[in-house]
């Protein structure tokens, strides 16, 4: 433990080691959900591929300057509009959403890519020392670069990955040392679009909350009233958000507010992944031998629903190790952006760790049935090189914050 | 920074994380077996094999019935499966099923639960949808019957209903031979519905159903078929039932109704083309029970051959009813009175029995009583005890009325005439054999009594063959083979009276006389121009047995050219050139009964006008042939006055006009 030791100072074995036996079990799950698969054998191979892709981005970044984040956030993030506005217009259609830029045999999701440029815009501009977080005005820039991609998403569409923009937003709004008042303007609009989703009546109750709330902080009534239009527009803009959802997305947020009116249709998935981890018991059927996965009773399994096949063939021990891992991992991200006394850097890791947790969790949840399926792949685990590599990369910038935490510019 | 943020962050994560343990543990330790059962329940799917029903063959093996392993496709549009890929499924079956798209895309649409989507589909082209799978899409065996030969015994075989339950014939008597046992296939399904694998531990083969042989010889029952449809055609009757059995063993070999209709699509034909007549309709057999009740008086040694009966001149009343004969005689002897059917005759020999004697000879022979065949629909029938005897019920018997028999009972009864006395129980089923071959049932000849000796039987065969050679049956006779048999004519009783121009006509016939092989009955009612069981039903006898003759060569090995002096119908024959007329033989018996009412043939006067008065119109131009005499006849029936006088003398060139009209005999004794 010599080596690790001083190794440790600059390379952080508790998120890397984590994170390397997460990609080695999704490459095991991967395999298992896909040697039976008529169309999706060669998905392993392809995984093991992006892995070690992903693993080599990963170095790359841990190596770069560390000045590079700052200087490149906002060249990232112009390339990430215009990537996201371009899959707009020449993308490709993958199950109803218009999410991937083809370059000859190449694909990659802009969405994916636009969470590193997001994420770093939202982290320099709080992170500048001028920006007064508690000015309503750097709240609505901040708002605004974070609300930008999420509305061009919305149009592809891709509900999942829109709310994972908002959520990473939001926290690392909050992360900045925002004030009660700022919270509120921030979150109000999501309560106001919560509460539209159960009527009108529900909408009208939460905006006259909203205006006393207003009165008791007792800003100017310019303020004031701004912040309430603003409530006002993100009901209406949420009723054309839903308006413009697929069919099959609608479905899924009725049938989480009430499961059992479709227990054939959106519901089937869920049921289907809860019989299979509860089928799985403590010990789990054994690698192979889950029957509920060999017997592809869940589509595309190796995606979204790859929690499954831990869950049945690794048993109770193997989904609480998983969960067990991703833990470890975010509380020492959260150590370390605790740790990091500069402001834009421990900004970009509570992104990054904002991020992966609300992967995990609405992965993790809808597959045990305690979330509504909205597709999002889980982490390291899930098949998909786009988001391996765009995961790895972010995890790179972080080990890189890591390699230079003593440094204070 | 912020420690309470980081705080707040850290109770967060940790929050989640003991949040997922519980489900975890909620739902893999704790509800596991209830996932562990959902997971068996929809991996393990069991199929029911649907065991084919037996097929039904005739005697010497044709298929009569089988069953068709079609196959119905039908679509859970519950499924995900289903609702997600209508245009998929829809544009696959409309090409392999060749109907258009939106016929299939109609139904999924607007159905709910499990639809139909292709109603017995063929094996070969169920075979072509194996290559698209999807969950929503199963199959399920469903069998159609299939008759081969159409309406081909129809009413033998019956019909079964859209769940393959036999409703009649033999597909219902037979019903729990016929269907097998379902089986069931323990099958491990996948995600898609697809079958991933058998388990052979947990699967129960179907058994199918046995085989049912019939005694019915598809040849004879062809042949029954077509002559008795070209006289029903002929005589434009209601209905016509024939049957044709072996008198020695009690096997139908064929039995055949008009109307019939089509055990394919039995649904398209009411009950009046469906019913089985031939065992289920009772009426009031005639002329033709005259031999039953001849055979009881021989048996008893009540009767002579030769013994000279007062037949009264066609007319004789019984305490005011009138019984009347057809042909008119004054005197016959007791086997002219059988041969020409006298009523008069039978009505008088019937009194010398005591009405228990004749009841329980009756019911002996199995009249008024179900045969037991065995095919449902069978109804008994109507014998009144003696008890329930009017004055004139035994003379009524004597001619086949006041009692009601199927035919069935009918020529059951007949066989144990010419069988050496026993009666038989006729039987449909030669045997059933299970799909291995084994013999599950055999059908047997059953006895069920001896109701008349040896003598006797060969007594009333000889007096029918007879009635065939010499009396009413003429119109049976055939060329090479000796004939026996009986004819009748009833008026139908219908609605509480008898119909006026509204008869059955019937004729029981077997050969050879020698030894007897085959009987078999024919009944037409209501037919049309002609009415009298010689005339309608003898000719279709004579058309069936010619053409059995023709076609079965076992049948009555030796044949004999036979002559006959008679060639022509001897109604109409010269009587002055056939001096050996049954007529004459009877007058010149007791020349002391011929009276001045004398109006028969041989004394009819060359030269003066014959009393043509109450004279059938059928006798009177047998009379006027022998005269040289032109004459015009109107109307039908009796004659009720004639243009000349009686004793005239006659001129040559006279023209005699004749009037008749219809008079009703049986009527006019039941008026009384």
């Amino acid at each position: 433990m010599q080596v690790g030791y001083k190794l440790q100072d600059k390379f952080d074995f508790y998120i890397f080691i984590p994170v390397i036996i997460l990609i080695s079990i999704g490459l095991i799950a991967v395999y298992s959900a896909t040697i039976n698969h008529p169309t999706a054998q060669g998905n392993f191979e392809k995984q093991l591929f992006w892995s070690i892709f992903s693993l080599l981005a990963f170095v790359v970044v841990y190596y770069l300057p560390s000045q590079t984040m700052r200087i490149s956030a906002w060249p990232v993030y112009g390339i990430t509009i215009i990537t996201l506005i371009a899959v707009l217009i020449i993308g490709k259609t993958v199950y109803g959403a218009k999410s991937w830029i083809n370059f000859g045999p190449v694909g990659f999701q802009p969405a994916e890519f636009a969470k590193i440029g997001t994420i770093l815009a939202l982290a320099v501009w709080l992170g500048t020392k001028k920006h007064n977080i508690n000015n309503v005005k750097d709240i609505g820039v901040a708002l605004l670069l974070g609300i930008f991609p999420v509305m061009l998403i919305l149009m592809e569409p891709d509900l999942g990955t829109s709310i994972v923009f908002v959520f990473f937003t939001l926290v690392i709004i909050y992360w900045s040392g925002i004030s009660l008042f700022g919270l509120f303007v921030v979150l109000s609009p999501a309560i106001v679009v919560f509460s539209s989703i159960f009527g009108t009546i529900s909408l009208i109750l939460t905006l006259i909350g909203t205006i006393i709330l207003l009165f008791l902080f007792k800003r100017d009534l310019f303020i004031s009233a701004t912040v309430f239009v603003l409530n006002v527009a993100a009901g209406f803009v949420f009723d054309y958000v839903f308006s413009i959802l697929q069919p099959h997305q609608q479905k899924r947020i009725e049938t989480f507010l009430d499961p059992a009116s479709d227990p054939l249709g959106s519901g089937y998935n869920s049921l289907q992944a809860k019989v299979a981890i509860g089928s799985g018991g403590f010990w789990g059927k054994g690698f192979l031998e889950g029957n509920q996965t060999q017997l592809r009773f869940i589509p595309e399994q190796w995606t979204d629903f790859i929690y499954c096949v831990v869950g049945e063939e690794f048993g109770f021990l193997g989904s609480l190790f998983v969960i067990l891992l991703f833990t470890i991992l975010f509380l020492r991200m959260l150590h370390l952006a605790f740790q990091i006394r500069n402001q834009f850097r421990s900004l970009i890791i509570i992104g990054v760790l904002t991020l992966f947790f609300v992967h995990f969790a609405i992965n993790i949840g809808m597959n045990v049935g305690i979330m509504p399926i909205i597709g999002l792949p889980l982490p390291f685990i899930s098949y998909g090189g786009s988001s391996l590599t765009v995961n790895m990369i972010l995890l790179g910038i972080v080990m890189n914050i890591y390699r230079n935490r003593k440094m204070h510019i | 920074m912020n420690s309470l943020r980081t705080i707040i962050v850290t109770l967060v994560i940790s929050a989640f994380f003991v949040v997922l343990c519980v489900q975890l543990f909620v739902i893999q330790v704790n509800d596991h077996q209830i996932y562990v059962d959902k997971a068996k329940r929809q991996q393990n799917k069991s199929q029911i094999l649907k065991a084919k029903r037996g097929v039904i063959k005739d005697r010497e093996g044709n298929v009569l019935a089988y069953s068709k392993d079609d196959i119905s496709i039908y679509i859970d549009t519950r499924m995900k499966a289903a609702r997600e890929n209508i245009d998929t499924i829809s544009s696959v079956f409309s090409k392999i099923f060749s109907k258009p798209k939106g016929y299939y895309k109609n139904l999924i649409e607007n159905g709910s639960g499990n639809i139909c989507l292709v109603k017995k589909a063929s094996r070969r082209e169920a075979i072509l949808l194996n290559e698209f799978v999807n969950a929503s899409i199963f199959r399920q065996e469903d069998f159609t019957r299939i008759y081969p030969y159409g309406r081909l015994a129809s009413h033998i075989l019956g019909f079964t209903n859209f769940e393959s339950t036999g409703v009649s014939g033999i597909e219902n008597q037979c019903e729990d031979y016929l269907t097998g046992i379902d089986g069931k296939l323990s099958l491990e399904k996948d995600g898609n519905g697809a079958i991933v694998s058998v388990d052979e531990e947990f699967s129960i083969p179907a058994i199918d159903g046995n085989d049912v042989y019939l005694t019915i010889n598809k040849n004879y029952q062809g042949i029954l078929e077509e002559e008795l449809q070209q006289g029903f055609n002929d005589f434009n009757a209601e209905t016509a039932v024939g049957i044709v059995m072996n008198p020695n063993t009690g096997e139908v070999l064929a039995l055949a109704n008009y109307p019939n209709f089509d055990p394919s699509n039995a649904g398209d034909f009411s009950d009046s083309f469906r019913r089985n007549r031939a065992i289920s309709d009772i009426y009031e057999p005639g002329s033709t029970l005259k031999s039953i009740i001849m055979s009881i008086l021989l048996e008893e040694n009540l009767v002579k051959e030769n013994e000279v009966i007062d037949t009264e001149n066609g007319s004789y009343f019984i305490r005011n009813v009138k019984i009347s004969d057809t042909h008119k005689y004054d005197k016959l002897t007791v086997r002219e009175i059988f041969e020409h059917s006298s009523n008069i005759g039978m009505s008088k020999l019937v009194t010398r029995l005591k009405p228990n004697e004749l009841y329980k000879y009756l019911r002996d022979f199995g009249l008024g009583q179900s045969t037991s065949l065995g095919l449902p629909g069978e109804v008994g029938g109507t014998l009144r005890k003696p008890n329930q005897y009017s004055a004139v019920s035994m003379p009524y018997l004597s001619f086949g009325y006041e009692i009601g028999v199927t035919p069935l009972q009918l020529i059951t009864a007949f066989s144990a005439l010419i069988n050496g006395g026993k009666l038989l129980k006729p039987y449909m089923i030669d045997k059933i054999l299970d799909k291995q071959g084994n013999t599950i049932f055999i059908g047997e000849k059953e006895e069920i009594r001896k109701v008349i000796s040896q003598k006797t039987s060969e007594k009333i065969i000889d007096f029918m063959k007879g009635a065939v050679e010499n009396g009413t049956g003429k119109a049976a006779r055939l060329d090479n083979v000796y004939v026996g048999g009986k004819t009748g004519t009833s008026q139908r009783y219908l609605d509480g009276k008898y119909e006026k121009k509204n008869y059955n006509s019937s004729f029981v016939g077997f050969f050879p006389v020698e030894n007897p092989q085959l009987i078999c009955l024919i009944l037409i009612t209501n037919p049309k121009k002609k009415y009298y069981g010689g005339e309608v039903a003898a000719p279709i006898f004579k058309g069936i047995a010619e053409r059995l003759l023709k076609a079965d060569f076992n049948l009555v090995p030796q044949r004999q050219d036979i002559e006959r002096n008679d060639i022509e119908n001897q109604l109409f024959a010269d009587l002055n050139n056939a001096p050996v007329n049954d007529q004459l033989i009877f007058l010149n018996v007791d020349e002391k009964e011929n009276t001045e009412n004398q109006t028969d043939k041989t004394l009819v006067n060359r030269m003066t006008m014959p009393n043509l008065l109450t004279k059938s119109k059928r006798d009177a131009i047998a009379m006027l042939s022998s005269l040289d005499l032109k004459y015009k006849i109107i109307g039908t029936g009796n004659v009720v006055s004639q243009s000349i006088e009686a004793g005239s003398a006659i001129t040559d060139g006279t023209v005699l006009l004749i009037k008749c009209e219809p008079t009703n005999k049986i009527e006019n004794l039941r008026l009384n």
